[in-house]
């Protein structure tokens, strides 16, 4: 599509890009930032590009960090017998904000669709087993999201760490079905937590 | 439950409209293509929030010189009256109870349960398993939401799984990852397996009785439910289902895709202990059909306690005057019916009725 004007073509394809845009949210987003002031459109593209630089995910479980180690996993006053599991960030995010896990995480960075043609390769498993094989853990929480592509991710994990004699646990399904962890709010989440069961 | 009144604009090759309903009986009379039945796929339309006609899509439902249509209904149900209101405008579908926007459309199945009846639903038993399965799920779900939301669920399992099963044939796929959708599979397509063999359990006796009242005679109608894999007398499906799929790994492979499972299950039904689809006659199997439908009106109006609405679209076409006379006497009361027809002599013979000629898109009350 032409707008008449080649660089605002260029920042409606480029917002196109991101995920969950269409062309006509792209086309809102472009022409608000022509409106707005040159601080804010200024702020905005040098977040973008500092994120770039300095925010990278953490070498050990994935969370964003702008050292090679994130402040969780930094924290020595975390316990390392037990762990959670989760798809992404957000879903890291969430569950700290009910503070009642004190464990370490492990960041997967995805699920399992092979219609994306997602497989485990394709996922921060391999990493999962190489710290449970150094760490001496005594539980591991399943966070992924509570749909078909979630509940896949855990039963594949739980196949491979049950020889290791680790006890694993879901998340209860104290979740709405359907709706994706992060959006939960913090005390349906809190309630998950304790209802947790071994799988 | 009943329609009392309903409005519409921009619906199929019907003018804009209003029309006040009997509670109880309601004709729609008019030459074939006046329109008569897509006033029946309107109030079907209002109630499940998408056509009869599988093939119907909702861009096909508006009137070529206009943009958009609009449906809107007064319901009295149990509960007490209802206003419903759709809207489709080729971009955007909207769905109103109560003035209230409703986010999702399975919100309004079950809540005004309704069941169609016409001449093409002899290919329940003439077609393919796919009419009867189909069949069995849209009843199914008018009664459980959680049904609806297993199929839902079933459908994304069955496309991750066939993908998956194509890749490893391509020699891409991880088998190792196999399992995990398997053992999901399984739990999810049980459950819908072992719903659809309560409900034609239930069916099958009321569906039986109203053959025998329509036919007359000795025939009889018999249902079951027919799983695509092998099972021992007495084994749980869940059990049966997961040998299967381990069993016939190779083949599957071979495929790249899902042979075993309620998407590929079946609801044989025979007259007289031989299978209606390949000996039965038209009457037969017109009268099966009708059977079936009625007796899953009567399941609905049990289980949920509301009576549902009941289209009949050309029911006296095919059956013969005596079978088509005792069908109108089957019809419970208290059940709103609406008859569309085309035969001006049947107009004037059923009494009771409130009538409705349709013409060239006009909906006009006697
Ligand atoms: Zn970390």
């Amino acid at each position: 599509m032409n707008y008449g004007s080649e660089i605002l073509n260029r920042t409606v394809d480029e917002l196109m890009k991101l995920p969950g845009i269409g062309r006509k949210t792209a086309q809102r987003l472009a022409f608000y930032l022509l409106k707005s002031s040159p601080d804010d459109a200024e702020a905005l593209a040098n977040a973008i590009l500092e994120l770039k630089q300095k925010v990278r995910f953490c070498k050990q479980c994935f969370n964003a960090s702008e050292q090679d180690l994130c402040n969780l996993c930094r924290d020595a006053g975390r316990d390392d017998s037990i762990f959670c599991v989760v798809e992404e960030v957000n879903d890291l995010l969430a569950l700290e904000k009910t503070a009642d896990f004190k464990g370490r995480y492990h960041v997967l960075q995805g699920h399992l669709s092979p219609l994306d043609g997602i497989g485990p390769d394709d996922l921060r498993v391999r990493e999962l087993m190489e710290r449970l094989e150094k760490i001496d853990v005594k539980e591991i929480i399943m966070a992924t999201n509570p749909n078909a592509e979630g509940e896949a991710t855990a039963l594949y994990l739980m196949k491979l760490i049950k020889p290791l004699g680790i006890k694993i646990t879901r998340i209860a399904r104290g979740l709405p079905v359907g709706s994706d962890l992060e959006f939960s709010d913090e005390v349906t989440l809190s309630r998950a937590l304790e209802g947790r069961q071994e799988m | 439950m009943y329609l009392k009144s309903f409005k519409g604009s921009g619906f199929r090759n019907l003018q804009t409209f209003a029309a006040e309903f009997s509670e109880s009986k309601n004709l729609f009379y008019g030459s074939n293509g006046s329109g008569k039945t897509n006033l029946l796929e309107g109030i079907y339309y209002l109630c499940i929030g998408r056509s009869m006609r599988e093939s119907a899509e909702d861009e096909n439902l508006i009137r070529l010189s206009d943009d958009m249509f609009r449906l809107e209904g007064q319901m009295q149900t149990q509960r007490g009256e209802m206003m419903v209101e759709s809207a489709f405008n080729k971009v955007e579908k909207r769905c109103k109870i109560n003035g209230e926007l409703q986010l999702k459309l399975s919100e309004l199945i079950g809540r005004l349960p309704v069941v169609s009846l016409s001449p093409e639903d002899d290919e329940l038993c003439k077609d393919g398993p796919g009419v009867r399965r189909r069949f069995m799920d849209l009843a199914i779900s008018q009664l459980s939401r959680n049904y609806l939301a297993d199929l839902q669920e079933y459908r994304r399992l069955l496309h991750q799984r066939n993908r998956l099963l194509f890749d490893i044939r391509e020699g891409r796929g991880q088998v190792a990852s196999l399992e995990a959708w398997n053992q999901q599979l399984v739990a999810c397509g049980s459950r819908i397996i072992n719903k659809r063999i309560q409900v034609i359990d239930d069916l099958k006796e009321s569906a039986g009785s109203r053959y025998l009242g329509i036919a007359g005679g000795r025939e009889r109608l018999g249902l079951r439910y027919k799983l695509s894999f092998k099972s021992e007398p007495d084994e749980p499906v869940e059990q049966a289902f997961a040998k299967a799929l381990a069993v016939n790994y190779e083949f599957e492979r071979r495929r790249g895709i899902t042979m075993f499972g309620p998407h590929r299950d079946d609801l044989e039904i025979s007259i007289g202990g031989s299978s209606i689809r390949s000996f039965g006659s038209q009457g037969q199997q017109r009268t099966a059909a009708i059977s079936l439908k009625l007796a899953e009106a009567e399941m609905l109006a049990v289980q949920l306690k509301e009576k549902p609405i009941l289209l009949l679209d050309e029911i006296f076409a095919e059956l013969d005057r005596e079978r088509g006379g005792f069908l109108v006497d089957q019809l419970d009361p208290g059940y709103q019916v609406f008859i569309a027809t085309a035969k001006d002599q049947e107009v004037s013979k059923q009494e009771g009725f409130k009538k409705f000629r349709i013409e060239a898109g006009r909906v006009i009350a006697e």
